[in-house]
């Protein structure tokens, strides 16, 4: 067969009475007019196509039509009498499991993310007793020095290292118990207005306990690490 | 009253009009049904089915199509359903139990039964698919355009379908027909030989 031929065949059921266009029909015509092969396939097409139009599906009876739309009404009118479901009430389980499901993730990956990384959170937590620890020891001599009578000998000023201008470190070096403050308070200072500041900036430790005691500085360890 | 009417008020949920687009569509979707599932109880009962729910989905039939379409495909996916079930065709209609009409003569009705018997087990073996989109064209007369909004796809992918859909059924039917030739030449070979 050639190509031509495949090429006409595929149009050979719409001809000669079906949805061709007019420069398909005039092809195909003239090709038919030369080709026999294509001629006695358009021929068995065709005689299937009439065979198939010549034996349509007999229709039963007019009491068989009776009983199919009696059975039908039956069906319809009870499908018709049941209420219809409204439409929030169909879409209730996608508005309930939505937020569930999107909890559920939430508090699935945050559970996995901390167990992925075992060391990092114990280090996060440590930094930042560090750097809370002077905060709250802040708060503490300010409440005990508004209690007391006298004022306190004034700390000693301590070595500071890489603080910013309009700040200082200061370190108190009285022994714990007494009237003072314990080794581990450590304040901010700020020069230029007098006020306690809270949010501290950087934090050196080597630069603290360098002017501290070795007694002082094993109690700064021993209350470290009993808080770690 | 039209169907675009009809259909406005089966949609308001009035059961006389959409009885009325029963009535008017009943027999093409029982010949449909019949034609897929060759079988008339099982197709009385899928046009039912089919009925019911066009009915029930009717509200959301935004009539960008025809009517007779949408049912059209509703029915025939009610048939793919009950097909896929089933895993097979079922019996072939009996033409002998339908009403035979048109034929003059005992020997006209004798050619015209072996015709008949011939077409309709040579429809069997087509796919259903195949088998649907003959019933449409030839049939219902559906334009291509019709069959692509009935079956899915293109009007191109129709042609194509109808076209491989008469082709096979001509291969089928020229296979019967060489059969019987092969029957009738040597029937006590034949009768020793299995038939497919």
């Amino acid at each position: 067969m050639k190509w031509r031929c495949v090429l006409f065949q595929r149009w050979l059921p719409d001809y000669p009475d079906g949805e061709l266009s007019p420069f398909w029909r005039r092809r195909l015509e003239a090709h038919l007019r030369v080709c026999a092969g294509c001629r006695q396939e358009s021929a068995e097409i065709q005689e299937a196509a009439q065979i198939y139009r010549r034996h349509p599906l007999p229709m039963p009876e007019a009491d068989f039509w009776e009983a199919f739309n009696r059975e039908l009404h039956q069906k319809l009118a009870q499908v018709n009498q049941a209420p219809a479901q409204p439409r929030w009430r169909r879409k209730l389980p996608y508005l309930v499991g939505a937020p569930a499901l999107a909890v559920l993730l939430v508090f699935i990956s945050s559970y996995l993310v901390n167990q992925q990384l075992p060391g990092k959170a114990p280090r996060q937590m440590a930094e930042r007793q560090k750097q809370e620890q002077p905060l709250e020891a802040a708060r503490q001599p300010v409440l005990e020095l508004a209690k007391e009578p006298a004022p306190a000998p004034a700390p000693e000023m301590g070595r500071f290292r890489e603080a910013e201008a309009d700040q200082v470190l200061m370190v108190h070096q009285k022994a714990p118990g007494a009237n003072g403050v314990d080794p581990e308070q450590i304040l901010y200072v700020g020069l230029n207005d007098g006020l306690w500041q809270e949010d501290v900036p950087s934090w050196d430790v080597e630069a603290v306990i360098a002017d501290l005691s070795p007694q002082e500085r094993q109690t700064l360890v021993e209350n470290l690490s009993s808080r770690r | 009253m039209t169907d675009p009417h009809l259909v406005a008020r089966a949609q308001e949920g009035d059961l006389p009009a959409f009885e009325e687009l029963v009535k008017k569509y009943q027999r093409e979707i029982y010949g449909l049904a019949c034609r897929l599932v060759m079988d008339q109880e099982e197709a009385k009962d899928l046009t039912q089915q089919a009925f019911l729910q066009a009915f029930i989905h009717i509200r959301g039939f935004r009539q960008q199509s025809q009517f007779r379409t949408w049912l059209f495909r509703i029915a025939i996916n009610q048939c793919y359903n009950f097909l896929k079930s089933k895993k097979k065709f079922g019996d072939p209609v009996d033409p002998q139990e339908m009403q035979i009409v048109g034929e003059d003569s005992p020997e006209e009705d004798l050619l015209a039964e072996q015709d008949r018997q011939r077409l309709y087990e040579a429809l069997e073996k087509l796919p259903p698919k195949q088998r649907a989109v003959i019933t449409l064209k030839l049939e219902q007369g559906l334009s291509y355009q019709e069959i692509s909004q009935v079956l899915g796809g293109t009007s191109g992918a129709a042609r194509v379908n109808y076209c491989q859909a008469l082709k096979t059924l001509k291969k089928y039917l020229k296979s019967e027909d060489e059969h019987e030739m092969a029957v009738r030449s040597f029937p006590k070979v034949a009768a020793r030989l299995p038939r497919r």
